[in-house]
């Protein structure tokens, strides 16, 4: 039992900490809430520390539902860091808009417990409760700033959508329950391979999985909520929820695809791999014609949901490791660069009267905020995938790995649709330093947030740093994935 | 060791990024304090290495691999060998000095804090070339070090012809960048390695057509960089800089870095006969060219900027006949006394309060005593006065020359001597001795400050003495022994001094004193009448060399005229109506599909419910598709 | 004993009938119920699965309480942000969620 225990703790550290901030938040004046945010950001740390200390041993807990490995050490500490991100980045924001709850900690906290499982689970039920607790803190974090119609509208359309795909996932992964007998992805593993299974059953589970999770990381034709959840929620959660879900949902479809249905790639690879298509095309594409600066990176996040599907379609069919080192590591970058990006947008809406997040409210922003100006550029450079960024680098891999498994042809549709993309990620660059400020932009306010700061340059030290020493981030990817294929 | 290696790079790096982003606001007057320290701290340190070096420790240190892409692997690494430690000397040494100077020299100057920052950048980049172990390093930072100079050449960018000459050195650079370039990625595709020990140890596999491609398109590279007839034309231009970065980068450091790479790449060039004379060829030649171009310089930068060239042709000479240890001599003593030249007639700029023209001047013997004296001895090293560096490193090369065969070379390197002996005293006498030519600026002139006298004293003791330290015995000297592990595979081993060499050596002195002499005879004895009238008799050759033999006018005429006009063809043509043709309507036809995807969005829940739930059934039916 | 496929039938029909719901309902609180009954549909599934299963026997009831707990979770919270949209807008209409497109 303690061993079990032992092996959650960095989860059971987020949940003791989410329920102390919440019962504490009530008793806590105004400004006593501010530490609230540094209580989780705290905690984060601390879960990652111990898990980096025991990332020797491997082994499974709770009955064989959790596996804690190297696969399971990587998503952690990359889910810690981005929760932490975007706990430190928050408050001031929170503040202004006169929501600033403790609560809002404690649901990043819950969404990162449900992510965490989900990384690191290896049975069907433990994944689906990490799933709805993510999915559910998600919806309320979505539509934190309730007096707000549009928060309210992103909370309820993520709901809606959500919970339809979770239901859809979830008969899904019944039917494979039901063809296997088990819950356990390496017993249903072994019984998909040895068989004997009936076919049609087969399929129709695998397309509900594929679909449910198509939904989970917003690809095409499963992508219609993301730009109205992600500009409709507060910035800073926008921020969060861009990124962890994705990672997350990622560090599942692995699991699922190779670990689980590996022996079916026939039937799966076709399929993601028009999934992967249709989603650069309405990433790339839409992104060219928002106006929205929020809506804008939701359409470039489902872009770069359509490179990661490719490079799961190359793991897939050739059944090798350097694919999905490759979505790992883009996962990092990504992480890094987006909620950049996004935190780049609280900065101003912190500092503007009335910021509409729209591009007229960037023009000229490179005279009226130098220093945002100029790391949102290098967000824009490393989402485009510009040397020596890391988003570069992040593509780099990704495209060799996609080539290399035979699908060239598939690598230069993603270096096409990464030339489009180039347009709306260099088009914010032009608008901040070759467009005068137009009248209708919002007055400056004194909206300084040293957290803020920190978290941006933290933000842009990662992008910088991963584009020039891959290295470390890069082994342990290649180590997290060792032992997912021929399990 | 590795700590060195790390910190003689960063700490201007770092310094440069501070005095950079911080200068303007914070340190402004005081921007020098933390830049001259840095550099302080790495010539510290870059001496230590070299007596580490001494002592026979090297450094073979793979850092970490940048890009391993599939076959194609590249790491960031450092060697330090003796080639190093001896690029790490003058360098470093030369370096410090300038800064130091240039506290002196740039005072007041409004872009004070990013002279400042752009000299530790460039310390930083030269560094990084001299101590990288793969040629993707040194071509990375070789460009870098061109942005440097680029960016400092343009310092007064205000002024339109510092900016032109800036432009022009970035453009014949580039010209021979495409060679370096070609060259690089054929050693890569031909070998598969870029690792200076990986190329090195296979360079006999290489057959002997590909290596002389090889070996002349890195040569192109160094062309350029050392400014080598034909590339030679933007280095006179960039006299357009402040002398101090004359000084450090067109004299001391970067022209080097055509020399390093030769030397440095000798397995090579050991390998093909032909690239080599080539190296020797041009450098000769140049070496002429340059020495009678600047017998009739006027202004007393170009006449050094031409010194330069030709001195680089000298090392080049030395390079290409197998003289190895004999070049990388003349290149220390050069980077010293030649340095040290530049900082003098910077002091003599700032004692005339700008003047450049030596016709103006005259007769500051006695007003600037410690920039004549260092002058003087500077001027002596580079004659080959006996006893003094430019003696001994000279005297080095043009035995070698003669002791391999070469003896045509030999012939025109001393005519060069004799020439390099004239033109400097030339600029001695004209600029210190009789009468001033310029009252008014004559009657303000004024010593310079210590700041600026210090680093002139420092260099010049280095430019008298550096030849006795390293040189001697001649053809055996504690240089050529100590170099001798680096050019081992060019298998050239130093020999006894003979009668011979004797014979030779007594010849170099003389003809560099005659030199002198007849300086002495044109300008001081005899200045009203004997200029002008050799002058006159030289007549139409006269006119050549004082036009620079009109190479500028020819590219313009050849090259850049014709290619301005492709260029305003194509644009017109093939850019305007074609490519962006193309583009935009490409750009309008994804933006016409996200227009049509548009209304996918409707903001309707059920909607969006509604085409996830189609989405399913469309996996389903595609399925279906695929297997029946 | 019935044949799991006629357990299975039922539970997809139910799980349509709910989808259908959800798709075609406009009011916010019975697409909400209708998103209950998608689950309650793979509740039977997962239950019908477990009867028949010679391994898996016991495995699917306790996937059911976790989906039960989970849907009642579910429900509380999308119940939840319809009251705030209520208190929002006065209406409960689905449709009246769109000021966010394009």
């Amino acid at each position: 039992m303690t061993h079990d225990l032992l092996a959650i703790m960095p989860e059971l550290m987020l949940i003791v900490t989410a329920v102390v901030v919440l019962l504490v938040d009530p008793l806590l004046p105004e400004e006593g809430r501010r530490g609230l945010s540094w209580l989780g950001i705290f905690a984060c740390i601390t879960a990652a520390l111990s898990t980096w200390f025991a990332r020797g041993e491997e082994f499974t807990a709770f009955s064989n539902s959790i596996a804690l490995d190297k696969y399971s050490v990587f998503f952690k500490i990359l889910l810690l860091g981005v929760a932490a991100l975007a706990m430190l980045i928050s408050e001031k924001h929170l503040h202004k808009k006169q929501r600033l709850l403790g609560d809002y900690y404690a649901l990043i906290l819950f969404t990162t417990v449900g992510m965490i499982v989900m990384a690191e689970a290896i049975d069907l039920i433990t994944f689906f409760v990490g799933l709805e607790l993510m999915a559910l803190s998600s919806y309320l974090l979505a539509g934190f700033f309730r007096y707000e119609e549009r928060s309210i509208e992103a909370a309820m359309k993520y709901f809606l959508t959500g919970a339809f795909a979770s239901n859809i996932l979830l008969f899904g992964m019944a039917f494979l329950y039901g063809l296997t007998g088990s819950t356990n992805y390496r017993d249903i593993s072994e019984a998909i391979r040895l068989g004997p299974v009936p076919e049609g059953p087969l399929v129709i589970a695998i397309v509900l999985v594929l679909a449910g999770f198509a939904f989970k990381v917003s690809a095409a034709p499963f992508h219609n909520w993301a730009p109205d959840v992600y500009q409709g929620s507060p910035t800073p959660a926008a921020a969060f929820l861009s990124v962890g879900p994705k990672v997350a949902g990622f560090a599942a479809i692995l699991k699922f695809f190779t670990m689980i249905l590996g022996s079916q790639s026939e039937i799966w690879v076709p399929l993601m791999m028009a999934l992967s298509v249709a989603t650069m095309v309405v990433g790339s594409t839409m992104a060219l014609v928002q106006k929205d600066l929020k809506r804008m990176l939701a359409f470039s996040s489902i872009g770069h949901v359509g490179y990661l599907l490719l490079a799961v379609v190359a793991t897939g069919d050739s059944g090798s490791n350097v694919g999905m080192s490759a979505i790992l590591f883009y996962l990092a970058a990504y992480a890094f660069m987006n909620m950049g990006a996004f935190a780049v947008l609280v900065h101003l809406s912190n500092n503007s009267e009335n910021f509409r997040d729209s591009l007229d409210e960037i023009a000229g922003l490179g005279k009226r905020f130098p220093w945002a100006a100029g790391v949102m550029a290098l967000f824009m450079l490393s989402l485009t995938g510009v040397p020596p960024t890391a988003g570069f680098l992040a593509k780099f891999y990704l495209f060799s790995a996609v080539v290399d498994a035979g699908f060239a042809w598939l690598a230069v549709v993603g270096a096409l649709f990464s030339l489009v993309s180039a347009f709306f990620y260099l088009r914010v660059i032009v608008y901040m330093y070759m467009r005068e400020p137009e009248e209708s932009v919002s007055e400056k306010v004194d909206g300084r947030s040293w957290d803020l700061s920190l978290g941006i340059g933290l933000a842009a030290a990662g992008v910088v740093l991963l584009g020039i020493l891959p290295a470390p981030v890069l082994n342990a990817a290649q180590d997290a994935v060792q032992k997912l294929l021929g399990n | 060791m590795k700590a060195a290696v790390l910190l003689i790079p960063l700490l201007p790096l770092a310094s440069f990024i501070i005095t950079g982003l911080f200068g303007k606001r914070f340190f402004k007057e005081k921007s020098h304090y933390l830049s001259v320290g840095a550099v302080a701290v790495s010539w510290l340190l870059s001496m230590y290495l070299i007596v580490e070096v001494e002592r026979g420790e090297e450094l073979h240190w793979q850092v970490y691999s940048w890009i391993a892409a599939g076959s194609f692997k590249v790491d960031i690494g450092f060697l330090v060998d003796q080639l190093t430690a001896v690029m790490l000397l003058v360098v470093s040494t030369v370096g410090l000095m300038v800064h130091v100077y240039s506290i002196g020299y740039m005072k007041g100057d409004g872009g004070y804090y990013r002279f400042f920052a752009y000299l530790n950048l460039f310390m930083f980049s030269m560094f990084m070339l001299i101590l990288g172990n793969n040629f993707l390093m040194l071509y990375v930072f070789w460009e870098a070090v061109g942005l440097c100079s680029y960016l400092l050449i343009s310092f007064w960018y205000t002024k339109k012809s510092a900016a032109n000459a800036g432009t022009k050195a970035f453009l014949v650079n580039r010209v021979g960048d495409f060679g370096f370039g070609l060259g690089i990625m054929l050693i890569f595709v031909t070998l598969g390695t870029l690792s200076y020990s990986g190329v090195f140890e296979a360079a006999g596999t290489i057959g002997t057509g590909t290596m002389t491609a090889i070996c002349l398109l890195l040569f192109m590279g160094a062309m350029g960089k050392s400014a080598q007839f034909p590339l030679h034309v933007w280095l006179p231009d960039a006299m357009e800089g402040p002398t101090p970065v004359s000084s450090l980068i067109h004299a001391a450091t970067m022209v080097n870095a055509g020399v390093y790479m030769v030397a440095r790449s000798n397995p090579l060039f050991a390998e093909s006969h032909t690239a080599m004379f080539v190296v020797a060829l041009v450098g000769t030649f140049t070496a002429i060219f340059a020495a009678s171009i600047g017998l009739v310089q006027n202004d007393i930068k170009k006449v050094l900027a031409y010194s330069t060239v030709s001195q680089l042709g000298y090392m080049f000479m030395a390079l290409g006949v197998g003289a190895w240890g004999a070049g990388m001599f003349h290149l220390i003593a050069h980077g010293f006394f030649k340095g040290l030249l530049f900082l003098c007639s910077g002091s003599v700029i700032h004692a005339l309060s700008g003047e450049q023209d030596m016709r103006k001047m005259g007769g500051l013997k006695n007003k600037t005593k410690i920039t004549y004296w260092t002058f003087v001895i500077g001027a002596l090293a580079i004659s080959g006065f006996p006893g003094l560096a430019g003696f001994w490193s000279k005297d080095s090369i043009l035995a070698g020359s003669f002791n391999h065969g070469y003896w045509y070379f030999w012939a025109v390197g001393l005519i060069v001597a004799f020439m390099t002996a004239f033109y400097m005293f030339r600029l001695i006498f004209m600029t210190f001795h009789g009468k001033p030519r310029d009252e008014k600026a004559f009657a303000h002139a004024h010593e310079s400050p210590r700041s600026m006298t210090m680093p002139l004293i420092l260099l010049a003791i280095p430019s008298a003495l550096i030849g006795l330290a390293l040189g001697l015995p001649p053809e055996d000297g504690h240089i050529d022994k100590f170099l001798e592990p680096v050019f081992e595979a060019a298998g050239i081993a130093p020999h006894a001094f003979g009668a011979v060499d004797l014979g030779l050596m007594a010849l170099s002195a003389l003809v560099g004193i005659g030199g002198i002499l007849l300086a002495w005879q044109f300008y001081v004895k005899r200045p009203d009448d004997l200029p002008a009238k050799a002058g006159a008799r030289a007549g139409f050759l006269y006119k050549a060399a004082l036009n620079k033999y009109w190479i500028d006018e020819f590219y313009f005429a050849a090259v850049i005229n014709p290619v301005m006009a492709l260029g305003r063809g194509l644009w017109r043509w093939v850019d305007m109506a074609m490519i962006d043709g193309f583009v935009n309507g490409s750009a309008r036809f994804f933006h016409g599909v996200g227009m049509a995807l548009k209304p996918t969005q409707s903001g309707k829940i059920q909607a969006y419910l509604f085409s996830m739930f189609l989405g399913f059934l469309a996996l389903l039916v595609a399925y279906l598709i695929l297997t029946v | 004993m019935t044949p799991l496929q006629q357990y299975l039938a039922l539970s997809m029909a139910l799980f349509f009938i709910g989808a259908w719901g959800v798709l075609a309902r406009r009011n916010l609180i019975l697409v909400v119920m209708c998103v209950e009954l998608m689950l309650n549909a793979i509740n039977i599934a997962l239950v019908a699965f477990s009867n028949y299963s010679p391994t898996g026997a016991g495995r699917g009831e306790v996937f059911v309480f976790f989906v039960f707990a989970l849907a009642a979770a579910e429900a509380a919270i999308g119940l939840a942000i319809a009251i705030a949209m209520y208190r929002l807008k006065e209406k409960l209409s689905v449709d009246d969620l769109d000021e966010m497109k394009g």
